[in-house]
Parts: structure tokens; C-alpha cells; sequence
């Protein structure tokens, strides 16, 4: 009989995760237009307590999409804009020292500032203007949650999110992410330029006088029981399987790998690649409020989760070859059974 | 059993194997049965098979029905393949997969697999196994149109009638069989020949094989077996095979054969005249090559275990055959002559301005280059055989000189057995191939002259006579009597109904062109260039210029003289003085290959009624052999 109502109990998380989940997005989409797939690709990071890279082009809303989500979310946001200037300690934070009133035994002292990456969102614009040294700081933050600053690690809110952006047109003074920091992000995120009655929405809604601002729906605790909740997903062995088959068909040297991909890649995804591919997989099928996710959602989100893991050759930079290109069809190679 | 999940998937896998049951027997059982039975019934109609074969045309379907219901064929498969067709998102695939009883790390894990097999057996219920799995049969194709009418065919094709009482009573053969009435050609004229082929088997070459097939093709058509042109036809084909053995011959001769054929002879000559040798030279003269090893093998022993007569008389002997083989080998040979004169004439035409068309300049330049290289190919085998005879006389005179030990002069006469042995088997090889060429002409002609058999004796006696003429000299014909061109009436030819042969004239005060053909040997003197200075008045006689091929120059009894030529501009004979010429006359109507059949037909027969060295036989049809028409 227990088990009768825990069943029913889980069944009642279930179908509240997948409202909250709703709610969460109608919220995001009173001031967002459009972006559908990158709104749930974000939502899948915060879910996952993974970290979100979004690449598109100026102009496309991908900060008031975060700092709409912090404000959905009611969870503290940041925003540091990377320059090439900035400093690790402009992002971690500093020690500094206190006014003569804080003296002790005549001694000043020394009190811990710290920087915007305290915060549960850190939206890091156009990362990818800021040197490697500083690019590095994010490192220990994103991958452990933690900060080791002035000989002391500290340990950073939860949920921690952090999602950069980053310009694909613009290489002139830039440092592109190296192959470590880009494998520390969940999924990475494409946003598209919006469709036409998309552009004529958000036209309409940000030129006149009304100003629309999300509420929130959802606060920390509760996004780190979502957390929790989507990791006790099932996932069949066969879908498993499938990811990792997945996943080896992305080396050249795999026997599976079309190609494509053994003609212009260098390496394939790494384990991380896979991990990110079944949770988000398990996510997307939270969302269309399914038990367990199928091959349908992890083809889904293979692209996002994979195409900044699998790093193109010589040939295939020379030839332009689109990452997504390789993955679609290593997809449609690989066999479901 | 009561799962609907379970129930429904096993209803699938059943539908699936009827699906692939009935797909397998349209597509591939239905055709295959088809060609069974088309080839069973021609094989039962007209190979007189067992009916009960008829049976192997349903052979196909249990093979494809075996196929689609042994084939492994998961649950998992089927599920999937619902969870497709109803858009299930691989619910029931899951729910099959994911055991509610299983450990799981988070208890909600469990909770939400019981969940998904609760879902899963609710909407399986209501799912139709028949629109998972539609029964489909295979679109006819071309080849079930191929297997159908090739069916028909076979059954409408008559079969062959059964044997009637009539047809056993016929072979019972109760009164006279009807004789098949065929008349074979009469080969008593063709015994000779036939002889000549018989004497060719017992080896094992091209020449032996050739001459057997001809035997037998000729025994074949003197019983009637087949036609004339059966016949020729098979020539035809024994020729082809033939020249390819000829060409391999000539393409691993190394030493010229005629030569080392005709030191063989002479040294068979010299060694005919000692006792002690006799039989060393007739085996040598008949081209025994093994036998006359062996003689000259025995005579060494006798040498060896005889007495000083017998020793003296070997060494005399071998004396001989050195003398013999010295003047063989120093003999010296019109090749190179020909080559200068060749090489010289090549030069000529290369320096030379196409006057006339540039394609009749490449032509003759071509034909001049490959006269060169088959002089100098002869040139280079004339010496090769000049060294081995050489080297045969060093060894007779070795064997010859008394003062030498009884080893050495052994050893000396074993090499000469050892190279004579060899010699002659070389030039045996290539008298054989030369018989064989012959008689496979010889047989092509009395083939074809077969159904003229009663005129053929009228027709040589005439040719004899008109030859007769020519060789006693006609006298200058007057203006207006047919002089220019010369009809010959041939008997059966294979080549062009008409043709026109044109003389060539050298340019005024240049020297006449012509080939000097392999086996002319006349003198300097007599060899003067073919084809007529640019007079375009008719010649006396048989000409002067052209070496005579039925012997030697010095042996011909000829009256030779030196004919003064104007040296005039132009070209010989033109165009238009041969039209003119022959409009009073007539044109040359009669083909090469009749006027050459009809020439060699003459020297054969002299050759068969005059007793000839066969060294002069043999140039006499390696000369025809030459001029032989090629086309």
C-alpha cells in the first residue's frame, strides 16, 4: 500500500514538474517572442545544473532572455560584461582592505569582496573578448561550484547557472574558448534570427509604451527538487546504448562514423558529451510529460549537447564544414536498434 | 499471458511473420517457382526427364516460408514498431524494456517505471495489431513477366513426336534401308600429298598437328562427311593456326636453318662418300638428326676399340666433313648485298619529295623499312649459323687429327655429334614447318580444283605450253597485236575479279627500282634492278633483269645480253601509255593470286620431274613462299 502512494506521490511531482515547467516557459514568453527551442534549452540547463553557451549574432535577445529567466526563477542574477581588460579578480572577487574604523590592534584588515560570480545566474557577455587568463576563472566555478580566492575556497549559491554568450561574426580581438572551458558547458545553444511574425511580435511589443516584465513563478528550492526529480528519470538500456553509440560514431577512427566524420574531424565527443546528451534527453521528455525519454528526444538534443565536444580538422576548418552537418549525419547513420 | 502489452506485441510478431511470408513468396518464391518450372518442362519435353520433377517448382515456398518464420524477430523490434506507427515515443518499447522490479538508486526511479507499465498496458489495449502491420504483396516486376512468358514458351514449343511403329519398323530395317546417298571427292590424285602428310606425323610439333588435321580432313571428305566449302573453311582455320606456329618458329630462330640446312647436306655428302661415316651421312641427308648422333656416336667407339685402318678412315672422314663444313661455313650469302642495296634504296626514298601522293610514299617507305628489318633479322641468324658451323668444323678438324689422344679426339667427336645432332634438328624443325605450309597450300588447291578435275589436265597441258613460249622467247609483237598486257587463265581464284598491275619506271638517268627477291642468286651482273627502265615498249621474252628462282645463276643456260636504254625523262611506263596500251589490247583481267598459282604450279611440277638438290627444292618454294599473294 506504501508503495501504492508513493507512486501516486511521485506521480503528483511528475505532473507538477511538468506544470511548473509550463509555467516557467509562459512566463519567459511574455517578453520573449519566439525562441522556443533555445527558451527550453536554457530551461534544460538550469534543470540539469549544467552551464548554457548561446551563439547568435547582436541584437537577438539573448541577455533579456537570461535576465528574464532570473527574474522567472527569483533567483540572483549578475551579468559581467568580458572585456578584454577584465581581470580574474573583477569576476571571482578581491580581498580589500578595511577603513581605519574596522582596525584591529592597529593592523588594517583585510575583508573578502566577492565578484559577480556569486550569484545563482551569471550571465557572462561575450565571454569570448575576454583573455584566456580571465576566461580561465570560470573554470574551477563552473565545473566544482566553488571559488578558490585570497587562499580560501568559498562555495557558490545553488542553483548555479551560468550561461555566456558569445558573437560568431565578430573574430577581431576575440579569444575563442579553449577545447577545456567549452567541454565545462552543457549544451550550447545556436539562436536563430526570428522568424517574420516573430520580428512583427516583438516589433509590437517593445516600441510602444507598455513594458512587459516576467514575475516569478518558481524559486531556488524549488528548481533544486526539479533538479533532483529529472535525474530519477528511467532510461532504457537500448536508449543507453544508443547514446553511446551516438556518441563513438562521432570519432573518426569508429567503425560507425560516416563520412564526414572521418574525413573532417579531428576528435569526437567527449564522455561529458554523452552524460549531457542523456540528461537533456531526460528533460526534454519531462517537459512533453513523458516517463522516459526515447531515441526521438535524445536526436534532439545531440546537436546542442555535442557540437562544441567535436572539433574539426584542418580539412574540415579549411572546407567550412558545419559541425551540425557531421552530427546530422552521423544520426542518420547510426542504427536505432 | 493476460499482459495487453505482452499480448499485443506477440500479435505483432505473428502479423509480421505472415507479412514476411507473403512479401517473400510474391517477390521471390513466385518467379524462382516460374523459372523451376519452365526448366523442368523443357526438360521433361525434350530431355525426356521424369515427370515427378515437375514437383522442385514448389521448392521456393518452403524455403521462403521457413525463412519468415524462423527468422529472429524480437518483441523489443515490434515495439518499437507500435510505439512508430501509434506515436508513442517509444512508450511500450520502454515499458517492455524496464523491469518495475528492478533496484533502482532513487525509489521515485521505480515509481516511475510502475507508472510506465501502467500507461503502457492502458494503451495497448485499445491498439489494432493490423494497422501496426499492413500485409503486403509484392508489385509484379519484369522478371515475374520474364518467368511467365519463358513458361509459356516451353509450353507451347512442340514436343518432339513419340517414335511411331513406323519409325521401329524402319529401324527393324525388314527389307533394304534407303542408302544415304553422298558422293565423297575422289583423293587418288591427292596420294602424294596425302604421303607427304603422312611422313610429317609422329612428332610432336605444329607441323605434325597441322598435318594430321588435314589427313583427317581430307579422309573426312573423300567418305562425304562434309563439303567443299566445309572443308575449305576448316583450311582456312588449320592455315591461321598455322602461321602462328610460323611466326612463334621465326621469332625463336636464332641461326638461319637453310643455311645450317644446307652444310647439313654437304657434310652428309662428304661423309656418304666414307664407309665408316656412310650411315652418318645418310641419316644426315634424310634429317634423321637423332639417328645420325647415334652414327656418329658408334662410329667413335669403333674408332676407339677398331683398328689403325679404322681409325685412319675416321680420321679422313672427319677431314672431310671439316673440308665440307669449311666451305659451308665460308660460303657467302647474298643477304648482305640485299641489306646494301636495301638500306640504300631506304635512304633514297627518304630523301626524296613525295611526287607522287604522300600516303604512297609512307607506304613504300614502310614496306622498305620492314624488307630491312627481315634482312637484318636473316643477316643476324646467317651469322649466328655461320658461327655454330664454325665451330662444328673446329670439331672435325679436332677429331680429325691422328696425333691427338684417344680421349680428346672422343671428346672432340662426341661436340661434333652433339652440334651436328643439333643442326640438323633445327633445320629438320624448319623443313618441317616448310612441308607442312606446303601441303596445306597443296590441299586448299586440290580442294578447290577438285570440281574441275576433268579439265585440269587440259588446263596444265596449256600452261605448260604458254610457259613453254615464254621461256624460249616470243618475238617483238608487232603494233596492233596484243602485247601489253598478258591474259592468263587461271582456274579458281579467291581474289579480285579485275586487276590492274602497273609498272614503274625510274626518272631519266636514275637506276630502275625494283626487290630483289630472297633466293635470287644471280651474280652482280644479273641482278639488275626489277621493274623495267622507263621504255614503255614491251620487253623480250621473259626479261632480263630478274634473277632466275629455279636454280642457281651460273647453272641457267640463258642467253644473257645487255639491252641499251635511252635515258629519257619520265617515269617508266605512264599511266596514260597503260591505258592506251591496254585500250588496244584489253586490261590485265586476271588476279595475282591466279597468276601466281598458275606460276608455281609450273615450278612444282618441274620440281616433281627434275631431279634437284633439296637445298635447291627448298629455295625454289621459299621463293614462292614469298611472292605469295598476302592478302
Amino acid at each position: 500500500m506504501s508503495t501504492a502512494i508513493s507512486t501516486a506521490q511521485t506521480q503528483q511531482e511528475l505532473e507538477r514538474l511538468t506544470q511548473d515547467l509550463e509555467r516557467l516557459v509562459d512566463e519567459v514568453q511574455r517578453v520573449i517572442v519566439g525562441q522556443d527551442r533555445v527558451i527550453s534549452s536554457v530551461l534544460t540547463c538550469l534543470l540539469a545544473g549544467g552551464h548554457g553557451l548561446l551563439e547568435g549574432v547582436p541584437g537577438l535577445g539573448k541577455t533579456l532572455l537570461i535576465r528574464t529567466l532570473a527574474q522567472s526563477v527569483a533567483l540572483h542574477f549578475s551579468r559581467i560584461q568580458f572585456t578584454p581588460d577584465l581581470m580574474p579578480a573583477d569576476i571571482l572577487g578581491t580581498s580589500v582592505l578595511l577603513s581605519s574604523e574596522t582596525e584591529m590592534a592597529g593592523r588594517p584588515m583585510l575583508e573578502y569582496q566577492p565578484g559577480p560570480i556569486f550569484a545563482n545566474i551569471v550571465l557572462a557577455d561575450e565571454i569570448n573578448r575576454a583573455t584566456p587568463k580571465t576566461q580561465s576563472a570560470l573554470l574551477e566555478a563552473m565545473a566544482e561550484g566553488t571559488v578558490t580566492a585570497a587562499g580560501e575556497t568559498r562555495w557558490l549559491p545553488k542553483p548555479f547557472l551560468v550561461l555566456a554568450t558569445q558573437n560568431p561574426l565578430e573574430m577581431e580581438g576575440t579569444y575563442p574558448l579553449p577545447e577545456a572551458q567549452l567541454d565545462r558547458f552543457l549544451l550550447k545553444i545556436q539562436v536563430e534570427f526570428p522568424k517574420e511574425d516573430e520580428l512583427m511580435a516583438i516589433l509590437d511589443r517593445t516600441t510602444g509604451l507598455a513594458q512587459q516584465s516576467a514575475a516569478p513563478v518558481v524559486d531556488g528550492d524549488r528548481i533544486l527538487q526539479m533538479q533532483a526529480l529529472v535525474r530519477a528519470i528511467p532510461v532504457t538500456e537500448s536508449l543507453t546504448r544508443y547514446v553511446v553509440r551516438v556518441l563513438r560514431a562521432t570519432h573518426p577512427d569508429d567503425a560507425r562514423a560516416p563520412d564526414l566524420i572521418k574525413r573532417y574531424v579531428r576528435f569526437g565527443g567527449s564522455p561529458r558529451g554523452a552524460q549531457a546528451t542523456l540528461l537533456a534527453a531526460r528533460i526534454r521528455a519531462c517537459m512533453a510529460g513523458r516517463l522516459t525519454p526515447s531515441i526521438d528526444d535524445v536526436q534532439a538534443v545531440t546537436l546542442p549537447a555535442l557540437r562544441h565536444r567535436v572539433i574539426l580538422n584542418f580539412e574540415g576548418e579549411a572546407e567550412g564544414i558545419a559541425i551540425d552537418d557531421c552530427l546530422r549525419q552521423v544520426l542518420e547513420t547510426v542504427p536505432r536498434d | 499471458m493476460t499482459d495487453p502489452l505482452r499480448r499485443l506485441l506477440l500479435a505483432v510478431q505473428r502479423r509480421q511473420r505472415v507479412a514476411d511470408a507473403a512479401w517473400g513468396l510474391t517477390r521471390f518464391a513466385l518467379p524462382c517457382g516460374l523459372f523451376i518450372a519452365t526448366a523442368t518442362t523443357f526438360a521433361i519435353r525434350f530431355l525426356d526427364a521424369p515427370p515427378p520433377l515437375l514437383w522442385l517448382t514448389a521448392l521456393p515456398m518452403p524455403v521462403v516460408l521457413a525463412w519468415a518464420f524462423v527468422r529472429p524477430r524480437s518483441l523489443r523490434s515490434c515495439a518499437r514498431r507500435v510505439d512508430e506507427h501509434f506515436a508513442l515515443d517509444d512508450q511500450l518499447g520502454s515499458a517492455l524494456e524496464l523491469d518495475p522490479k528492478a533496484a533502482h538508486a532513487d525509489e521515485r526511479t521505480r515509481h516511475i517505471v510502475v507508472l510506465l507499465h501502467e500507461q503502457a498496458r492502458a494503451r495497448s489495449q485499445g491498439l489494432d495489431p493490423r494497422s501496426v502491420v499492413a500485409i503486403q504483396l509484392s508489385a509484379p516486376r519484369w522478371i515475374d513477366g520474364l518467368a511467365v512468358g519463358l513458361l509459356l514458351l516451353a509450353a507451347a514449343i512442340p514436343a518432339p513426336r513419340p517414335p511411331t511403329l513406323r519409325t521401329w519398323m524402319g529401324e527393324i530395317a525388314v527389307g533394304p534401308a534407303p542408302a544415304i546417298v553422298r558422293k565423297g571427292i575422289d583423293l587418288a590424285l591427292a596420294e602424294p600429298l596425302r604421303q607427304t602428310l603422312e611422313s610429317l606425323r609422329g612428332l610432336r610439333d605444329p607441323a605434325a598437328a597441322a598435318a594430321a588435321e588435314i589427313l583427317a580432313l581430307l579422309a573426312e571428305l573423300e567418305r562425304g562427311e562434309i563439303d567443299r566449302a566445309l572443308a575449305l573453311a576448316a583450311l582456312t582455320e588449320i592455315d591461321r593456326e598455322l602461321t602462328e606456329a610460323e611466326e612463334t618458329f621465326e621469332a625463336q630462330l636464332a641461326e638461319d636453318p637453310e643455311r645450317l640446312a644446307e652444310a647439313m647436306h654437304a657434310l652428309a655428302d662428304a661423309l656418304t662418300e666414307h664407309e665408316l661415316t656412310q650411315a652418318v651421312g645418310e641419316a644426315l641427308d634424310e634429317g634423321r638428326a637423332e639417328d645420325a648422333q647415334g652414327a656418329l656416336n658408334e662410329a667413335a667407339e669403333t674408332m676407339e676399340q677398331g683398328s689403325a685402318e679404322d681409325r685412319e678412315a675416321l680420321r679422313q672422314a672427319m677431314e672431310a666433313a671439316e673440308r665440307s663444313l669449311a666451305q659451308a661455313a665460308g660460303d657467302d650469302s647474298s643477304t648482305d648485298a640485299e641489306l646494301d642495296e636495301a638500306e640504300r634504296r631506304l635512304r633514297r626514298e627518304q630523301r626524296q619529295d613525295p611526287q607522287e601522293g604522300r600516303e604512297e610514299q609512307e607506304r613504300r617507305l614502310k614496306r622498305l623499312q620492314e624488307r630491312v628489318e627481315e634482312l637484318r633479322r636473316q643477316q643476324e641468324r646467317e651469322a649466328a649459323a655461320q658461327r655454330r658451323l664454325e665451330q662444328l668444323r673446329r670439331d672435325a678438324d679436332d677429331a680429325s687429327r691422328s696425333g691427338s689422344g684417344g680421349k680428346s679426339q672422343r671428346r672432340a667427336l662426341e661436340q661434333l655429334s652433339r652440334g651436328v645432332g643439333s643442326a640438323a634438328q633445327q633445320a629438320r624443325a624448319a623443313q618441317r614447318m616448310r612441308q607442312a605450309r606446303d601441303g596445306l597450300d597443296e590441299a586448299k588447291r586440290f580442294i578447290r580444283r577438285s570440281d574441275k578435275q576433268d579439265d585440269a589436265s587440259n588446263r596444265r597441258r596449256e600452261q605448260f605450253r604458254r610457259f613453254a613460249k615464254a621461256a624460249q622467247g616470243e618475238p617483238k609483237p608487232k603494233p596492233g597485236e596484243d602485247s601489253a598486257t598478258v591474259l592468263m587463265e587461271g582456274e579458281v581464284g579467291d581474289g579480285e575479279p579485275t586487276m590492274m598491275m602497273e609498272g614503274e619506271g625510274p626518272e631519266s638517268g636514275q637506276e630502275g627500282e625494283g626487290e630483289p627477291m630472297l633466293g635470287d642468286a644471280g651474280t652482280e651482273q644479273e641482278r639488275t634492278p626489277g621493274g623495267g627502265p622507263g621504255d614503255p615498249s614491251p620487253g623480250e621474252g621473259v626479261g632480263e633483269g630478274s634473277s632466275e628462282p629455279l636454280s642457281e645463276a651460273e647453272e641457267r643456260k640463258l642467253a644473257v645480253r645487255n639491252v641499251h636504254v635511252d635515258a629519257r625523262a619520265g617515269r617508266g611506263v605512264s599511266r596514260a601509255e597503260v591505258i592506251r596500251d591496254s585500250s588496244q589490247a584489253g586490261f590485265a583481267s586476271e588476279p595475282y593470286r591466279r597468276v601466281f598459282n598458275d606460276y608455281r604450279a609450273f615450278a612444282q611440277s618441274a620440281l616433281d620431274h627434275e631431279a634437284l638438290p633439296s637445298a635447291k627444292r627448298q629455295a625454289v618454294k621459299r621463293y614462292y613462299q614469298l611472292i605469295q599473294p598476302r592478302d
